[in-house]
């Protein structure tokens, strides 16, 4: 396996990362934390739709290498 | 005596010297967080109470620190693939830049360490502090480890660029590879003790 593909496994434990993180802000909007844990839990959402964005352009980028 | 296998493929393998034995390297390291990481587990299910992390840690810095580390490992794959591409001067900018984003993430520990120890809050506080220590200590030296190799690859060691450069792009690779490893133990590490 080359840096490619791991790079390409690393980007996709990121976007599960910035998932998890979301839940985990809107378990805090939840306990009252206040409207900036939601607008985290978006953030993050938002984070892990684009690093699957950029590990798609990555892949096809790099197709030659 | 050269050492062989350095940019040819091995038959047997399949892949060069090199590669073997970081992958053989990075299977150590990986039953030595393993362990690390079934302690905690180990602890955390045996004991009666177990503190939030968040209760105790900085999550907005931790956040910060694992978006550096991404960002870091999008500049090295971009270094090594700028070397791919026969690109000299963008390698030294983007591994430049993996460096310093590197030296972000220890100043960022450094911090977070300071405060701890600053409210009596060290490794012998309790169970948990103990594990975190360990585990993001250990993690800390790997990240400096890479810096060190980096920053050789980036300086001195990239006059082998000049005489092979197929061999000097495997060697940063295999730094790569490395470096995407302690990129996704943090990856594993941030939610364990800082979110759950």
């Amino acid at each position: 396996m080359n840096l490619r593909w791991v790079h390409a496994m690393l980007i996709l434990f990121s976007a599960a990362l910035a998932v998890l993180f979301g839940v985990y802000c809107l378990g805090l909007y939840r306990e009252g934390y206040g409207s900036g844990s939601l607008v985290a839990a978006v953030v993050a959402f938002a984070t892990s739709a684009g690093l699957i964005a950029y590990d798609s352009w990555f892949l096809r980028k790099t197709r030659t290498l | 005596m050269d050492i062989p296998y350095t940019v040819e493929v091995r038959r047997d393998t399949g892949l060069n010297n090199g590669k073997i034995g970081i992958w053989l390297f990075l299977a150590s390291e990986v039953m030595l967080f393993g362990a690390l990481f079934a302690s905690y587990i180990l602890i955390r299910t045996g004991s009666p109470s177990w503190p939030r992390g968040d209760t105790l840690l900085d999550v907005p810095l931790a956040t910060f620190n694992t978006i550096v580390l991404i960002t870091s490992s999008v500049t090295m794959v971009m270094a090594w693939a700028s070397l791919m591409r026969r690109k000299f001067g963008t390698f030294r900018i983007y591994m430049g830049a993996t460096i310093l984003l590197g030296f972000v993430f220890l100043i960022v520990k450094y911090f977070e360490y300071s405060h701890h120890f600053a409210i009596g809050e060290g490794p012998s506080h309790n169970n948990f502090l103990a594990i975190y220590f360990t585990l993001t200590g250990l993690h800390m030296l790997h990240v400096f480890g890479g810096m060190v190799v980096n920053a050789y690859f980036w300086g001195p060691g990239a006059k082998l660029y000049q005489t092979n450069p197929v061999w000097f792009t495997n060697r940063v690779e295999h730094s790569g590879l490395f470096w995407h490893f302690v990129d996704l133990v943090w990856i594993f590490l941030f939610p364990t003790l800082y979110l759950l």
